[in-house]
């Protein structure tokens, strides 16, 4: 049995000259949160609309439960449960007919489970989508989202223009219902402190690539900042081997490596320099040093 | 250095506002300026070719006054869309006043300008001597009027009965300038008295009077107050809204989503039409064969509300400027073949119900007539004019949807930039060229649109039997209908005198095409929705 629910296998995909996509290559475990992290325009909406078989890959391939999503749009989606970046709900509509009409495409649609969902998120069956606010359509969204109880969730930035309120109220449904049945999410955003909060695994996406893909821990314990002392000024580090971002100037700087204790112990005593302290990094400091770093190249020493 | 050179001066923000305007929506406005005065040199262009374009016949004037409207009609909906709603400006550092301005002044320039030149353009082409001024000063009001009232109420429910109201008071001014109001006009507007320019601008300050108060109280949010309308409009709401919906499967509930969303449209731009063609009978003519006559039209020129409808009813986009199909709708898990099959069923429901109505108004009138006497039809009753009538509504309808459907704007753009520039170069060979070669040319062009249309029919079905989207047994029946369509058209030719010899072959081709249409939708229907579906 394949326990990748989400195979993508160097998929890319360009908007005219601009490349929105370039190889990208990821797989997602059935079962528990999976956080897509990137800036603005890094892609991960692009990724999400493959995944949905909104967009047809341009080159590489995008499996579903197995399946090709463009070839196979109900075999996929009907196991899908998506609330869209813009919360694109049909205005017209009141709560309960949206209810009714969502219910249809959905043999596994649970009437009680919705009629919870919209208690709990406070809405009333006989208000027009349009004259809900923003949190409350995000609300009704992911109650159309969660109610057939999908095998896979996906949030295109949940959070996205929320307050911190209805943020705890979607994070705490989407913990509750991966608690509850084991199923999985896939979300992306680019509020770091949240993803830390919930994801077991994370891909951080930057200019269309995957810069990383790991499990969570793997990744807060993989990384570390060291301050370190050269007994000679350097003028010019840039980032290579294990060092992944790099600030400073003259005798100190402060470095970030993707490695263990030993071999950050290792490769400082081959640069002949003094470590002053290794620390421990959060997931926001690890993603600047990612995306933000200088392209890798050798080493220059002054 | 002085911080206030800084600032933008009010005129300067206008001149930019208005350079976007312009570089935003050109293409709008050329197209509306085209479409605009496609339908005048069209027919004008046919009576001439017919040698019944005779300049002192006091028709003519009937056939300005008709034209001057649906000219301003069409280039002023163009204009309305392109000066954008008021509310895009607020934000910015600009009194009430001169959003006002940016809004008004500029778009109401356009109307009086266009209508002139278009008058202009048909004057130079068929040697004709209308009048220029007073019917464009006359649309550059009613297009303010338009604007200030659409400024003040909104979307409110007060805007139809108040904006109707006043447009029935100018139209009526408008028309006693060509003579008593309830009969056929009796002379052209050639002279603008002081008493139309003193009408003309006490019309301009009160729409700058209503537009300033409209814009002051949206400005700062304040919603006007319709509270009787409002508590009708929800209690009929909630009326119908209460009922509890149990959808059988998902082709039901998508149906329902189809027809509440857009299935009316049709409907109601016939519910529309109809008592505006009832009016400006009643402003111009009273005789009952003339209504029976206008409706009779009407049935035929129904094909182009259907293609507008068509055109709604694809777009699955989330606005009219954003056509590709949105989130929500793309993931419903729902195959493409069953949702194709259900939006050309509510086409054909929208249709068979605008159709109904029209047949009933005409009906009404045709009863109207019997009771007031009347000797003789205007015309003799043909037996195919109403299958013929359905039959264009539905390919037009359809071919907009299908199109629509693709959900890329730029096909629509290039469709209408087709049209524009094919009538653009009729109207040059019909000025430069002798009558023979002029009708040999037009009919020559649309042939060969026809064979594009009958082209396009058979790769949609190719594709789609590639695609399995359709089997082999619909493709064979589609062909059969063709070929009893394009049969029965061709006997229809036997029987009659029309059309001439020599360009038989040429209407065989184009009415080839036009009838393949009525097949066309339902292989490419499920094509346009893949390809927007999965873009």
């Amino acid at each position: 049995m394949n326990q990748h629910i989400l195979e993508i296998h160097d998929l890319k995909r360009s908007y005219g000259k601009k490349v929105a996509l370039d190889g990208v290559s990821l797989s997602v475990p059935a079962g528990g949160v999976f956080g897509l992290l990137g800036g603005n325009g890094a892609g991960k909406t692009t990724v999400l609309r493959h995944t949905l078989g909104l967009l047809a890959a341009q080159s590489g391939s995008v499996r579903v439960f197995g399946l090709d999503p463009v070839a196979d749009p109900v075999g996929t989606l009907a196991r899908i449960g998506y609330l869209s970046e813009n919360r694109d709900l049909p205005d017209w509509m009141r709560i309960h007919q949206l209810i009714s009409y969502s219910q249809a495409f959905y043999p596994n649609w649970d009437p009680d489970y919705a009629e919870s969902l919209r208690n709990l998120f406070e809405l009333d069956p006989k208000a027009f989508v349009r004259s809900l606010s923003r949190g409350q359509r995000a609300r009704a969204g992911l109650l159309v989202a969660l109610a057939h109880r999908p095998d896979l969730l996906i949030l295109d930035e949940p959070s996205s223009g929320l307050d911190p309120v209805v943020r705890r109220d979607i994070l705490g449904a989407i913990i509750r219902t991966i608690a509850d049945e084991g199923r999985t999410v896939l979300f992306s955003s680019h509020l770091l402190d949240e993803v830390e909060r919930v994801a077991d695994r994370i891909a951080i996406l930057h200019q269309g690539r995957i810069q990383l893909c790991a499990r969570m821990d793997q990744v807060l314990s993989g990384h570390s900042r060291v301050q370190l002392r050269f007994s000679s000024a350097v003028s010019h580090f840039p980032p290579a081997g294990i060092w992944i971002h790099s600030e400073g100037s003259g005798h100190d700087w402060s470095l970030v490596a993707e490695a263990g204790i030993e071999n950050i112990r290792a490769e400082v005593a081959r640069l002949q320099a003094e470590i002053l302290s290794v620390d421990p990094m959060n997931l926001d400091d690890i993603f600047v040093a990612r995306t933000a770093g200088k392209p890798l190249a050798a080493g220059v020493r002054a | 250095m002085n911080p206030t050179s800084l600032d933008p001066s009010p005129w300067i923000i206008a001149r930019v506002l208005l350079a976007d305007m312009f570089h935003r929506s050109w293409i709008i406005l050329t197209l509306g300026f085209v479409g605009a005065l496609s339908l005048p040199v069209l027919i004008l262009g046919a009576l001439r070719a017919k040698g019944a374009l005779i300049v002192e016949d006091p028709a003519m004037i009937l056939i300005h006054f008709t034209f001057a409207q649906i000219m301003g009609m069409v280039f002023g909906a163009s204009v309305l869309h392109a000066a954008g709603a008021p509310s895009r400006l607020f934000t910015l550092p600009l009194t009430n006043r001169t959003i006002l301005l940016i809004q008004m002044v500029p778009a109401t320039l356009l109307v009086i300008g266009q209508t002139m030149v278009s008058i202009w353009i048909q004057n130079v082409l068929f040697k004709l001597h209308w009048p220029l001024l007073g019917n464009a000063l006359a649309f550059g009001m009613i297009f303010a009027t338009f604007q200030s009232f659409m400024t003040l109420f909104q979307k409110t429910a007060l805007m139809l009965p108040t904006l109707g109201g006043a447009l029935a008071l100018e139209s009526l001014w408008v028309k006693s300038r060509h003579g008593p109001i309830f009969s056929l006009p009796t002379h052209y507007w050639t002279t603008v008295s002081p008493l139309d320019w003193m009408v003309f601008a006490t019309v301009l300050a009160l729409c700058y009077a209503i537009g300033m108060h409209g814009i002051a109280r949206a400005r700062c949010g304040n919603e006007i107050q319709t509270r009787l309308l409002d508590y009708l409009s929800n209690a009929i709401s909630n009326f119908f809204g209460k009922k509890p919906m149990v959808f059988q499967n998902a082709v039901q509930a998508q149906s329902w989503y189809e027809w509440n969303l857009k299935g009316l449209v049709f409907p109601i731009i016939v519910l529309m039409v109809v008592p505006t063609t009832a009016v400006l009978w009643l402003f111009t003519d009273n005789t009952i064969n003339d209504l029976v006559e206008a409706l009779r039209l009407e049935g035929w020129m129904m094909s182009a509300a259907a293609m507008i409808g068509g055109i709604i009813m694809g777009n699955m986009g989330l606005s009219d400027a954003s056509m590709a199909m949105s989130p929500f709708l793309g993931t419903k898990p729902l195959a493409t073949v069953p949702w194709s099959r259900l939006l050309l069923a509510t086409a054909f429901r929208s249709l068979v119900w605008g159709v109904l109505i029209w047949v009933a108004v005409y009906l009404l009138v045709l009863g109207g007539r019997e009771l007031a006497g009347a000797s003789h039809m205007p015309e003799p009753f043909v037996w195919w004019h109403m299958p013929g009538r359905i039959l264009a509504a539905w390919t037009a309808m359809t071919f907009g949807l299908c199109i629509s459907l693709t959900g890329n704007l730029l096909h629509l753009k290039i469709l209408g930039g087709l049209y524009c520039g094919w009538l653009v170069t009729v109207m040059l060979v019909g000025s430069l060229t002798p009558a023979w070669f002029s009708e040999l040319f037009t009919i020559s062009t649309l042939s060969g649109c026809g064979m594009v249309l009958f082209s396009l029919t058979l790769w949609a079905w190719g594709s789609a039997l590639r695609r399995r989207m359709v089997e082999g047994r619909h493709a064979i029946l589609a062909g059969m209908v063709v070929t009893a369509l394009v049969a029965m058209a061709g006997w229809q030719w036997a029987r009659g005198a029309t059309p001439p010899g020599a360009t038989r072959i040429h209407h065989l081709l184009l009415v080839s095409g036009v009838l393949s249409l009525a097949v066309f939708p339902f292989a490419a229907a499920p094509l346009a929705l893949a390809s927007n579906r999965a873009r």
